[in-house]
């Protein structure tokens, strides 16, 4: 019953804690964008040489990462496993029982599984070393330009700002009601399908019931207290870009060209 | 056969900067039979002491042993937990949270028929421990979430009891429930105990319920057992609840009013009759 780590805040003092939001949301986008670009091995060497750097300035573990993703490893296994057999394109490397497994699903495969893992440690870098409520407000300013053309930033902050807090909550009552049924018996790993299936319904269903009864308080008590998300807000933190922060953002964007002149040199189009 | 802890060490999120040592090298023994209370400030680690017993938490260092099961931190070596948690029935806090099932009969049922009892010998256990926890069979068909709160935590209850347990590990049953229907339960626990013979282990912060129902204490403080005796023993010893800001029981409290007043009473005392009693004999002592 490992503890689940994705998305979690952990509280810390270090260079990527102190960053502003903004810039650190900013600077995500730029390195996700620069992952969908296909760039070759040189390209991902490249960006995990920075990612690396990168979990090395928020103070974390790469064993931290590795927990992050661990509960993906199904999913990511699922997909590998898919795309090896179904894509057939280019040389046959080699054949298992009869049936022949080409080159360019092998190496798509593997972009693809090295895509998701490094987008994972992206996002983990940021949820782990930003508080969700200094996100919402990141969000909401870098929303803010789009408000002229209809688009209720304010909502969309608090949407997502809610949906990240509740991560933790939610992760919690997961284990909690895990716990609760492993002492009934439930068995997650062994027994038939059949037995699957119902072990995971004890589950589910507490977990849904509690989080209705959750978002139904909540909504009442933001009621309670006046809430109306139109009215004009003030704030009690006024988030500033310091030089580190235009020199982080910049730095995400030198990654991102970087990148692009690595497609460019090996990989002309 | 009885519960024992040696060295157990447990750390939450071992592997991060921010792990936390729950439990540090912690030695105890239960005795079979008992009915024991764990008590302690909130954040002292009993709810992680509580759910090593049935393997929910597997310890960093040392080890449980439940009779034949010894629970280590090696992986490989902890077989049969599906026996052992057979054996010992874990009731959480607010338990009412683990209903799944659309009626009650099912929900009481998913427990034993996990653990390998067939679905008929299931349904015979649950008629049994619905009267058990005060409901009648009358309840099995109905659907659990249109009962209140009290009832659902007897029904989560009787979930574990269908089991039958040898070891019933309880974290504050009586949390959020109404005086009375806290009475109910303890006076549930108790037949449990003394009728069918369960080792009872109950986490709580009412000294109330420690004074009058349990027969063992466990103080814990800062991830360390600071104290295991008898109740009676721990509540004589005054100056160390005093020293650990315990609540006082009334009958303590009363006691150690009149005494500051100077009508002593020696005797321990255990009901509110016998302590009227005996100020009764003390005032006419006195005339
Ligand atoms: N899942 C967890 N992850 C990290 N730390 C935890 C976790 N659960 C408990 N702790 C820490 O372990 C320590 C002991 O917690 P525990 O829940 O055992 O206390 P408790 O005595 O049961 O308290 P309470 O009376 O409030 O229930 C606390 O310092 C707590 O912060
Ligand atoms: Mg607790």
């Amino acid at each position: 019953m490992d503890n689940i780590v994705f998305g979690r805040y952990i509280s810390g003092d270090s260079a990527l804690h102190r960053m502003d939001p903004r810039a650190k949301i900013l600077a995500m986008l730029f390195l996700i964008i620069s992952i969908f670009i296909p760039s070759g091995i040189f390209g991902y060497v490249f960006i995990g040489i920075i990612l690396l750097d990168g979990v090395f300035l928020a103070k974390l573990s790469i064993s931290y990462i590795f927990k992050a993703m661990k509960p993906m490893m199904f999913m990511m296994f699922f997909l590998l496993l898919v795309n090896v057999f179904v894509i057939r394109n280019g040389d046959v490397l080699f054949t298992v029982f009869d049936y022949p497994i080409y080159e360019k699903a092998v190496f798509q495969t593997f972009y693809i599984v090295i895509r998701l893992l490094f987008m994972i440690t992206i996002t983990t870098l940021l949820t782990a070393t930003t508080k969700p409520l200094e996100l919402t407000l990141g969000i909401e300013d870098l929303l803010s330009p789009f408000k002229r053309i209809g688009v209720p930033a304010h909502i969309i902050a608090m949407m997502i700002s809610i949906a990240l807090r509740y991560i933790p909550t939610l992760i919690e009552e997961t284990q909690r009601i895990m716990k609760a049924q492993a002492s009934r018996g439930v068995d997650l790993e062994e027994g038939s399908f059949k037995e699957k299936i119902s072990a995971l319904l004890s589950l589910i269903i507490p977990l849904f019931i509690s989080s209705f009864q959750r978002a139904e308080d909540l909504a009442s008590a933001m009621e309670a207290r006046g809430y109306d998300p139109e009215k004009k807000r003030t704030r009690y933190h006024i988030l500033k870009m310091q030089n580190m922060d235009y020199l982080f953002v910049f730095f995400s964007i030198l990654v991102l060209l970087l990148v692009i002149l690595i497609k460019v040199v090996f990989y002309a189009i | 056969m009885s519960i024992i802890f040696e060295r157990l060490t447990h750390i939450y999120d071992a592997s991060l900067t921010t792990s936390q040592v729950a439990l540090h090298e912690v030695d105890l023994e239960v005795m079979d039979g008992t009915f024991s209370a764990i008590i302690g400030e909130t954040g002292s680690g009993k709810t992680t002491l509580v759910q090593h017993i049935n393997a929910l938490l597997i310890p960093n260092e040392g080890c449980v042993k439940v009779d034949e099961f010894v629970v280590t931190k090696k992986k490989k070596e902890n077989k049969n937990l599906k026996m052992l948690r057979k054996k010992v029935g874990v009731v959480f806090q607010f338990p009412e949270y683990q209903l799944f099932e659309e009626t009650i009969l099912k929900d009481i049922i998913f427990g034993p028929k996990n653990f390998g009892m067939n679905e008929a010998d299931a349904i015979e256990k649950a008629k049994e421990v619905i009267q058990l926890v005060g409901l009648d069979e009358s309840y099995l068909e109905k659907n659990p979430f249109n009962l209140s709160g009290g009832q659902k935590r007897r029904i989560a209850i009787a979930g574990i009891l269908a089991a039958d347990p040898d070891i019933l590990v309880l974290d504050e049953p009586t949390a959020g429930l109404d005086p009375q229907g806290a009475k109910e339960m303890m006076t549930l626990f108790t037949t449990l105990n003394k009728d069918h013979n369960k080792t009872i282990i109950m986490v709580t912060h009412d000294m109330e319920h420690v004074f009058h129902y349990c027969d063992h204490v466990v103080f814990m403080k800062d991830g360390k057992v600071d104290k295991n005796c008898s109740t009676k023993q721990f509540f004589e010893d005054i100056e160390y609840l005093k020293s650990m800001d315990v609540k006082l029981p009334f009958i303590i409290e009363t006691k150690e009013l009149l005494r500051k007043k100077g009508i002593v009473i020696e005797e321990y005392v255990e009901t509110i009759e016998e302590l009227v009693n005996r100020i009764q004999n003390e005032v006419k002592k006195h005339g």
